[in-house]
């Protein structure tokens, strides 16, 4: 088989049509995942009833089971629970409202939940007790020196983390052709199916995946410093 | 008068041990000829002529060829209830196989998106999941010459949808379809050929959900060929509709330009006929496919 370089630049172009799709469902499955995940990591940090068991059962559920099984779950479930009994509760709704990229997000979210649950989880154990003290010292409440004192801090030792996350993301997006939604992967199998140049169209998939990575990356190494300004002394605040 | 009593025990199951340690190989002996002797009943049933003649060839090994096929495809190339890979297509493979000694398949499955790449990248030999002659495709790749069924493309609907007869009626609708399948060619081909465009749905067959995404009105209609629709809607909610798109030939896919690829589809031809002939195409069609698309 013989490559051919002009129809990777097309591929390419093609692809970018997908970019969005598979931004889109990177940052809201990340953005969710991160509000899950910070909520059941207190929850559990703080062992509070039920919901701190409830929310340990989550982690590893989610954990112990692959993402497409999250998203078929999801695609297949929703709509038993939506057009069963809430629709028989006479609410006006209907599977079929929901986008399909909609299963996506929330399937995504669910499994990005799990797992930045402990990315966090880490970070606020990374935080010395004695500042949550200190807050505690100075008359805040607990949930002012989580907010102001611990959280700040246990962001910033989790981005290296956080960053590895929304990667993952970002690849494990194209599990969403499951459902029609046309990411970048699903895009470059369209396009090579005008011409059967699948290793072509699968290259430029390749190389758009790694620069996007190379952005977030840098984004990362960016905010990371600009989190953990902090540490070197260089706020006083 | 106990170590007596213990010794005769002894005796007395080594007796028994021995008994059925010498019977056991009988009776396996037996066992495996009535079950090989069904086996070859069927089987010379089938191979008459083409199998039974070269037997003392064996001595040369043969040669080793991998063949693509998937497991999504109910009937065709899939899993059965015990996990193993069976249908119309993979029970075919395995009947010329028989019948060639000079080669010796592997089956090997992938996502059906992924065979024509594998193909090429000499992963798999040749191709089997029911592959559908087109232009698109000959001019990439190498066709046997003998199809072992044909298809007739029709477009689905749910079944009290009447609207739709033809694929100008599907135009700024929702049609589903799997990438890097025979029927998004036709709707692709149709686009190129036509101002206003249907809207083409892709997926990757991944999650069965054809009929569902009909039903509940997410999109309008797909495409498939006659019989596979029976398969994916068991409970009868689609209809085909209007006249038959296209016609095609199934054949297996091999790599073009290849002299290796072209002298195993050769062989492939040669064995297909005779299973044509001796009825067994035909049997193999109406057993997994509910009638005989062969013809």
């Amino acid at each position: 088989m013989n490559l051919d370089p002009g129809f990777i630049w097309t591929a390419l172009r093609s692809l970018l049509q997908a970019v969005p799709t598979t931004l889109a469902i990177t940052a809201v499955s990340s953005l969710c995942g991160l509000l899950l995940g910070t909520v059941t990591a207190l929850l559990r940090i703080y062992r509070v009833p039920l919901l701190g068991q409830a929310s340990s059962a989550y982690v590893t559920f989610i954990r112990g089971t692959p993402m497409l099984t999250h998203l078929l779950l999801i695609y297949f479930g929703l709509p038993l629970l939506i057009d069963g009994p809430l629709a028989g509760a006479g609410l006006p709704v209907r599977s079929a409202m929901i986008p399909m990229i909609g299963f996506a997000y929330i399937a995504f979210s669910i499994t990005a939940g799990a797992y930045l649950s402990e990315v966090v989880r880490a970070g606020i154990q990374a935080v010395d007790r004695g500042q949550m003290e200190a807050g505690l010292a100075v008359g805040m409440t607990t949930g002012q020196a989580l907010r102001r004192i611990v959280l700040p801090q246990a962001m910033a030792a989790s981005v290296p983390n956080l960053s590895n996350s929304v990667i993952g993301m970002l690849h494990a997006s194209s599990l969403a052709f499951t459902v029609s939604v046309v990411d970048i992967n699903a895009q470059a199998q369209i396009v090579a199916s005008t011409n059967w140049r699948y290793f072509e169209a699968y290259l430029a998939a390749a190389i758009l995946y790694w620069g996007m990575t190379l952005a977030l990356e840098r984004l990362a190494a960016l905010v990371e410093r600009r989190i953990s300004l902090y540490n070197r002394g260089g706020v006083s605040s | 008068m106990k170590k007596i009593g213990c010794l005769s025990v002894l005796a007395g199951l080594l007796a028994v041990t021995t008994a059925c340690g010498g019977e056991e190989p009988a009776e396996t002996d037996a066992g495996t000829q009535t079950g090989t002797g069904s086996e070859t009943s069927t089987e010379s049933k089938a191979g008459s002529g083409a199998a039974s003649g070269s037997e003392n060839d064996r001595a040369s090994a043969p040669e080793q060829i991998i063949v693509g096929t998937g497991t999504q495809f109910p009937k065709v190339a899939f899993l059965d209830e015990d996990g193993t890979l069976t249908g119309f297509d993979v029970e075919l493979v395995r009947e010329i196989d028989e019948r060639l000694d000079e080669y010796e398949f592997e089956l090997r499955t992938f996502e059906f998106t992924n065979l024509l790449l594998s193909l090429e990248t000499e992963k798999i030999d040749f191709a089997a999941h029911q592959f559908e002659k087109n232009e698109e495709r000959q001019a990439k790749y190498l066709f046997n010459k003998e199809p072992y069924a044909h298809w007739k493309n029709f477009i689905i609907v749910d079944q009290n949808n009447d609207s739709i007869q033809t694929l100008d009626d599907l135009q700024g609708k929702k049609v589903l379809t799997s990438a890097t399948s025979a029927q998004a060619q036709i709707l692709e081909n149709y686009n190129a050929e036509h101002d206003a465009k249907i809207d083409i749905v892709y997926n990757n067959g991944g999650a069965n959900d054809t009929v569902s995404q009909i039903t509940t009105g997410r999109v309008d209609a797909t495409l498939a060929a006659d019989f596979t629709l029976p398969l994916i809607d068991p409970n009868g909610k689609l209809k085909t509709t209007g006249e038959a798109l296209s016609s095609a030939d199934i054949l297996f896919l091999f790599r073009k330009d290849d002299p290796a690829s072209q002298k195993l589809a050769d062989a492939i031809d040669e064995a297909l006929v005779a299973i044509k002939e001796d009825g067994t195409l035909s049997e193999l069609s109406t057993t997994w496919l509910g009638d005989d698309f062969t013809k």
